[in-house]
């Protein structure tokens, strides 16, 4: 894991000390409202519906035990008990007290983290495959060159002040975990064919009330110059992105608006000026990173390990869990461990003190220390041994851990919704809540097989709605809760945004409708066809004839 | 069931300090209860409520203030809206988060 140096440190803690000053001369009348609002978000403090919600940055969604074990000390001593884990890899907090954030901020620096770049029309926190690292089909570790950006991004002067927020992911697989195609710039790591391995460039991606699927810009960026290209970009979205008006803002639209080979030929002009200049990575540099993110010491093991195939054989429970929240790794022997947060019932992306402190110590005793936040908010151990698998899943199963649904109907994506948040129109976390009770038969979900439902409170999709292959998006009708479902959308490597299926469904209702979309796939879909393909294959009229047959 | 026009309403904010929700009192307080709120049927006590919580705001007693519709139910004010539904009971999603705003407050609770 990255290791902060003196810099860092420096920097850090100095921030810290400069957000108590400023939260001092709040209370004491120093600073008005509207003069420390941009400073308290500078700092990820947001005001919610009910309280202050701090929201702490996960760098590309990697933990060590020691970190999560603070994120568990902060939600016990200074919040309600647990946080919530988000679409962006991060954790919030949804009860603390401005009084107490100064100090929040301190025990997070000791443990070298902090909220900085959660918030604001800067370059946020940038994202990576949760897997990294360890998946079997990565051709490189994309946190190093998330670990570079956030190097270069972090207060960049001239990025601070940008037209809107910028989020960057990237991923080191071609089976896309970190939806590079829906954000403003997704990189994916690509080889060519002189075996160079670089970025292929996607620009323009992201869902909100204009949901896009990003453009390449560039097939194949030799990573020498990552930095001087992604700035080359952000140079021109900050000079030609629109200010006037919040909702077109965002670089998709400049995209959208230019032409993307228009805005290529912008990107590309400019990049010339700076190409080969100070911003040019050495490669001793990116070998200095590349150490920090070396994997672990994997014992040599054998890929076939007979007690964990007998207790898979034996154990019904434990051969389901393994089925779904078990991938493979790329060493013999181990595998990621996806630990759910969606049990039935519950907040998707909501874990208690307790829980985040079983997760902390299983991943000392079995994972080399390390955690994954991922963007579908549940938690990953991603270096376990075939062996300590039936260990792992007990301990998980005793704290409400081992809910056996990655991937499936009940592992659901939903924003906090109008529970928490000033934005939304509607809520979605009860939504969530009576879609696993009501899809609470895991020998019916595992029939049903890989299906993705997203939940968002409002048009800006934080619950990433456009891309569930069922998506569910809350709408405020003269005061009343409705929710609006789209079909076929799709955020890894087949990326798609869904398509409306017609008129609304009320609150009481929008569960019958989204039993009725399943049921009909169920009916309609050929041998091991997902929904998608069926979609695709029969469109939108039978869904469409089921759920409105009775108007 | 007596029931009076949906017009009435009541002045809330969050404390600055702590964040909670609160709601403005006839004694010019500041309530974690909605039903010690001062009510405001007409524009110009609801413009003078107004005046009074910008002056909290102004010695740092809260923030974000603005003016929202209730209903009176048998004699206990309820938000209007859903959101300010939600915003004076807490999350609807967990019952150990629950604010008790919209009960009448308690008789004997210490100022």
């Amino acid at each position: 894991m990255y290791r902060y140096d003196e810099f860092d440190l420096a920097f850090v803690q100095q921030r810290v000390k400069q957000f108590r000053g400023q939260v001092e001369r709040r209370l004491s009348g120093e600073l008005s409202e509207d003069e420390f609002k941009p400073l308290r978000l500078m700092n990820g403090l947001y005001l919610q519906l009910h309280a202050y919600m701090l929201r702490v940055a996960v760098p590309y969604g990697t933990l060590s035990s020691r970190q999560m074990r603070k994120l568990a000390h902060i939600a016990r001593t200074y919040d309600r008990g647990y946080g919530h884990f988000t679409t962006r890899q991060n954790i919030q907090y949804n009860w603390p007290k401005l009084e107490d954030v100064p100090a929040i901020l301190d025990e997070l620096s000791s443990v070298e983290m902090h909220a900085i770049q959660t918030s604001g029309n800067c370059i946020r926190n940038v994202t990576a495959d949760h897997f990294a690292g360890a998946a079997a089909d990565e051709i490189e570790d994309p946190r190093v060159y998330a670990e570079i950006v956030r190097q270069w991004s972090s207060l960049h002067p001239e990025f601070t002040f940008l037209p809107r927020k910028f989020k960057i992911a990237i991923t080191g697989a071609p089976n896309d975990r970190a939806a590079v195609r829906f954000h403003d710039i997704g990189l994916q790591i690509r080889r060519n064919d002189a075996g160079e391995v670089g970025f292929e460039v996607i620009v323009g991606g992201g869902m909100g009330r204009t949901p896009s699927v990003g453009t390449t810009i560039r097939t194949f960026l030799p990573k020498q110059h990552l930095l001087s290209y992604l700035e080359a970009v952000l140079r021109v979205y900050n000079q030609l992105g629109r200010r006037d008006n919040l909702y077109k803002a965002r670089i998709k639209i400049l995209v959208q608006q230019t032409g993307a080979e228009a805005f290529k030929d912008l990107v590309e002009d400019e990049w010339l000026q700076i190409k080969g200049g100070a911003l040019t990575l050495p490669a001793e540099e990116i070998a200095r990173i590349e150490d920090y993110f070396a994997p672990p010491a994997f014992e040599t093991l054998d890929a076939n390990q007979p007690a964990f195939e007998a207790r898979r054989f034996e154990d019904r429970a434990f051969a389901r869990w393994v089925r779904t929240n078990v991938t493979a790794h790329r060493a013999p022997g181990y595998a990621c461990v996806t630990i759910s947060l969606k049990p039935e019932g519950e907040a998707p992306g909501d874990a208690s003190a307790e829980q985040m402190e079983v997760v902390a110590d299983l991943a000392e005793r079995f994972s080399h220390d390390e955690i994954r936040v991922s963007h579908e908010q549940n938690l990953v151990l991603p270096h376990v041994r075939l062996s300590d698998l039936a260990a792992v899943w007990e301990t998980l199963e005793a704290h409400g851990l081992g809910t056996p649904n990655a991937g499936l109907v009940t592992d659901i994506i939903a924003c906090p919704g109008l529970d928490y948040c000033n934005l939304a129109n509607a809520r979605s976390i009860p939504v969530a809540q009576r879609l696993t009770q009501r899809f609470s038969d895991l020998q019916r979900q595992h029939d049903i097989g890989e299906l993705k439902i997203k939940i968002s409170g409002c048009i800006n999709a934080c619950g990433h709605h456009h891309v569930g292959h069922i998506g569910i998006l809350g709408v405020d009708k003269h005061g009343e809760e409705f929710y609006q479902i789209t079909l076929g959308g799709s955020a890894d490597e087949n990326a798609a945004v869904g398509k409306i299926i017609g008129p609304a469904f009320s609150y009481d209702d929008v569960v019958d409708a989204v039993d009725t979309i399943v049921a009909t796939y169920l009916e309609l879909r050929r041998d091991g066809e997902r929904f998608n393909a069926t979609l695709a294959r029969v469109g939108h009229a039978p869904f469409k004839d089921k759920l409105y047959a009775a108007a | 069931m007596s029931r009076k026009p949906a017009n009435l309403q009541v002045i809330t904010a969050n404390r600055l300090r702590e964040g909670d929700v609160v709601y403005l009192t006839e004694a010019g307080h500041w309530s974690t209860y909605l039903n010690e709120s001062r009510v405001g049927a007409d524009k110009a006590v609801i413009e003078e409520m107004l005046a009074q919580a910008q002056a909290a705001v102004a010695a740092r007693q809260v923030v974000s203030v603005y003016a929202m519709e209730v209903v009176e139910v048998d004699g206990i004010l309820q938000p209007l809206s859903t959101r300010e539904i939600i915003r004076a009971a807490g999350p609807s999603v967990r019952a150990d988060h629950r604010a008790n705003a919209i009960q009448p407050a308690p008789v004997n609770r210490a100022a």
